[in-house]
């Protein structure tokens, strides 16, 4: 399987940022254009450009013309807030009058597939389209939707990595801008692209989301000063890391990758991760420090990963298809898991379900989350993974945390619907979670 | 979590991860399907507790049980004031260690302030000092395990109020000898306070080992803290006391929780004292025999060991040592894994009498010779 990296790196808005702006509104189409020009003005002045400016006008337009008829008048909060690599949107409402399903990006999908193609109608997706990143929560009687839009970063410029280096290797104290431009450098020079992210092309934002706190790095360097080794990771959630690396240089690379890799393990030691997964693990990372989980099928790449703090067992909502491969799973990484049947999707709460969608179009892939149950979910997959494919997005996942019985019950209609498993991720959310692929 | 409950908790409250303890061992076996399970994970002392402490507690008083203790211990706090030739004003006895921890940090520490340790250490001192809002400096320890003088004099600023030495140290079983304290307590020249935990001093027999309740009629800024956890082998009865100047202790006694040690704690700690001698020195050779034959098992495997003082060791495995953990668990022993002290890859075993040590060094070896065991 390949890697299962986030499938963006939104950066993360600080939770003590003040916003630029904040503003209360009844839901109405009229205040599109006044909001709209407003976000323009500011993104303006904030950097992102001409170009990026006007989709984030677009995209802050279309959400408030969808928004406008399904609140009909209710309030909507909306805010700009810097974060460490461009600005972020938010628009903050009660739920309580709405039908939830309507935040499904293929909540029109009917008319849309019927129109061919006129996507009249699809405001959130067209919305999640334009922008970086684009987010949907829903919590306690109040929904939010982040529009996520970075400035344009300088691409980097591949630098030939050192021959040699001098003295032992060490961990930099700080990871600074210039050691993670030199590194990053160095990547594109001695890596193939498969092995890295985009952002590190553009080291610049990299610094950037370090310096704003999502992301963290360690950067090995030699007595004088030459990068030997780069590792960076993010924490998607509060229970687990995601690291990318180790990158290593010269003659040195395992010197390298396992002061890295230890540096990595011994910073997450003390903190609420429970466990790291390898997002572009490399052939340098030391596999003595990991753990392997072994999937059916091809991996092009091994998915690593280990724990941080001693784990003493845990009960997991299991479909019955997928019961056997998890066991076997669980067997393999001494995991012990009180495996409970996954309720029945008959069981599932009437009403219309939601899904959330993340893209990563640089690699034609989204991913599905679940986040209302109902019983059409069967049918709002298939409308999902029809609408998607349309879409020309090749590569759709689902991930489930088996902590919650409707998401194992979901994890078995993804099952049916044609996804299969290809990663686990023990103890990443409040459980385990199951990633699928649909290969339609 | 609820928005309206977290807004009232502040920022370092929010931010901080709680310990969350092992479960009973009735239920590691359940989940592990496993008939029994040895703890090599807490450094407790299977050796005791000395057979005059198991009478008194055989035949403790259960009439008694509706009264309230003493509430500063203090028929304990005499005896052990006579024990070390203080005076009962130099003793506070506290719930385990770690409410002297707690209550020293409160005595001294304002906002702003910080206090210093190692970063692989007893990880409560850090713990305490996070979750009451202070910084907590920690200073690395050296390649070879030691902690360097200079570098933890270095981090001393006009913000710090504590400086936390465990001694030896846990997980490491390094010490400062009375030549490096004693240098370290002249530079400090009582600028700020300087713990010396000796948690694990009882297992020390070197001459060169600095006895903290004399030093501390030389430095009146030293405190230190010594438990019944450890050699005395009463860790479910949770009884810790700290010794330091009068000065000192009436000013953290004001941050005290009284009637905190429950009484059969005190007497039992009362008959552990005076009946220590045996204890300690049974103790002690069990607890060389186990370096002794870990050291060897490990040898044979080819696995780097450190052999401090205390009644633990730690050593470097080849495998990620949270998944070690696990295949010992189906073994039925539990291990201490050091990826939270910050060491990845290590592990910390307590050591404990015969044929304890013989069935884990066996299963140990076990893991290693088959890898899906």
């Amino acid at each position: 399987m390949s890697p299962l990296p986030p499938e963006s790196a939104p950066a993360r808005v600080s939770p003590n940022a003040t916003p630029l702006f904040t503003l209360q509104f009844p839901a109405d189409a009229l205040f599109a254009a006044p909001l709209a020009g407003l976000v323009g003005e500011l993104a303006t002045r904030h950097g992102l450009g001409e170009t990026r400016t006007g989709q984030l006008v677009l995209a802050a337009e279309e959400v408030v013309a969808y928004l406008a008829p399904l609140l009909a008048g209710l309030p909507i909060n909306a805010s700009l807030t810097t974060t460490a690599t461009g600005l972020a949107l938010h628009f903050a409402f009660p739920d309580q009058r709405t039908d939830l399903h309507h935040f499904n990006l293929t909540t029109d999908r009917a008319e849309y597939l019927a129109a061919d193609g006129d996507s009249s109608g699809l405001g959130l997706y067209l919305a999640a389209r334009v922008v970086d990143d684009f987010g949907l929560e829903l919590a306690s009687g109040h929904a939010t939707i982040t529009l996520r839009h970075d400035r344009p970063f300088p691409t980097v410029v591949p630098l030939a990595p050192p021959a040699a280096f001098s003295g032992a290797l060490t961990l930099a104290p700080l990871a600074t801008a210039d050691l993670i431009d030199t590194a990053c450098a160095q990547i594109i020079a001695a890596y193939p692209p498969e092995d890295y992210e985009a952002v590190v092309t553009t080291p610049a934002r990299l610094a950037a989301l370090i310096a704003g706190g999502s992301h963290d790095a360690l950067v090995a360097t030699d007595a004088a000063g030459r990068v030997g080794g780069l590792l960076y990771w993010t924490v998607p959630s509060a229970r687990s890391a995601l690291f990318f690396g180790p990158y290593v240089f010269g003659g040195r690379g395992s010197e390298a990758a396992q002061l890295l890799c230890e540096g990595l393990l011994a910073r997450l030691g003390k903190t609420s991760v429970q466990s790291v997964f390898a997002g572009y693990a490399t052939a340098q990372t030391p596999t003595a420090l990991f753990e392997r989980i072994l999937f059916p099928g091809p991996q092009p790449r091994p998915l690593l990963f280990r724990q941080i703090h001693e784990e003493a067992g845990a009960v997991v909502r299991c479909p019955p298809a997928f019961r056997e491969m998890l066991l076997r799973i669980y067997n393999d990484l001494f995991l012990i898991r009180d495996l409970v049947p996954a309720p029945s999707p008959e069981s599932l709460p009437p009403g219309r379900s939601v899904l959330g969608a993340d893209f990563d179009r640089a690699r034609s892939r989204a991913t599905l989350r679940p986040l209302v149950a109902g019983a059409d979910l069967a049918a709002n997959i298939a409308a999902h993974v029809a609408f998607l494919h349309r879409e020309g997005i090749r590569h759709v996942r689902a991930r489930c945390d088996l902590h919650h019985g409707w998401h194992a019950a979901a994890a078995g209609l993804f099952g049916a619907a044609g996804f299969v498993p290809v990663g686990l991720e023990p103890g990443a959310g409040l459980g385990d979670i199951l990633i699928l692929e649909h290969h339609g | 979590m609820d928005d309206r409950y977290t807004r009232l908790v502040p920022e370092y409250i929010r931010c901080f991860e709680p310990y969350i303890p092992s479960p009973p061992d009735a239920e590691l076996c359940r989940r592990f399907g496993i008939e029994r399970l040895m703890r090599l994970n807490n450094n407790e002392n299977l050796c005791g507790p000395a057979p005059e402490v198991r009478a008194l507690l055989r035949a403790a008083d259960t009439g008694k049980i509706p009264i309230y203790p003493s509430g500063d211990s203090f028929y304990l706090r005499e005896a052990l004031a006579q024990r070390f030739g203080k005076s009962p004003d130099q003793v506070l006895v506290g719930n385990g260690s770690n409410e002297s921890i707690t209550c020293l940090i409160k005595a001294f520490c304002d906002k702003g302030d910080n206090i210093v340790a190692a970063d692989r250490t007893y990880a409560v001192y850090e713990w305490v000092a996070t979750f009451s809002g202070f910084e907590a400096r920690l200073v690395p320890l050296q390649a070879d395990f030691t902690w360097d003088p200079e570098a933890v004099f270095a981090a001393i600023d006009e913000h710090t109020k504590i400086v936390f030495l465990c001694n030896p140290n846990n997980p490491t079983g390094q010490y400062w000898d009375q030549a490096t304290l004693s240098a370290f307590l002249d530079r400090v020249d009582g600028r700020c306070v300087v713990v010396l935990d000796e948690a694990y001093g009882e297992f020390v027999d070197r001459p060169d080992y600095p006895d903290g309740m004399r030093l501390m009629e030389r430095f009146p800024n030293l405190v230190v803290f010594r438990t019944f956890s450890k050699m005395y082998a009463l860790a479910s009865l949770r009884i810790g006391y700290l010794t330091a100047s009068p000065e000192l202790i009436a000013l953290i006694r004001k941050t005290y929780v009284v009637y905190s040690v429950n009484s059969l704690g005190q007497l039992a700690a009362q008959e552990a004292i005076a009946h220590d001698r045996d204890l300690i020195a049974d103790t002690r050779v069990m607890v060389r025999q186990g370096k002794e034959r870990l050291v060897q098992t490990c040898d044979r495997l080819g696995f780097r060991t450190v052999v401090g003082e205390g009644n633990f060791m730690i050593i470097q495995v080849p495998i990620p040592d949270t998944l070690l953990y696990k295949k010992l668990l189906r073994h039925g022993f539990v291990i201490r894994t050091l990826t939270a002290f910050r060491l990845p890859g290590w592990i910390r075993v307590s050591l404990q009498p015969e044929p304890i040590m013989q069935d884990f060094c066996q299963a140990f070896a076990t893991v290693f010779a088959t890898p899906s065991t």
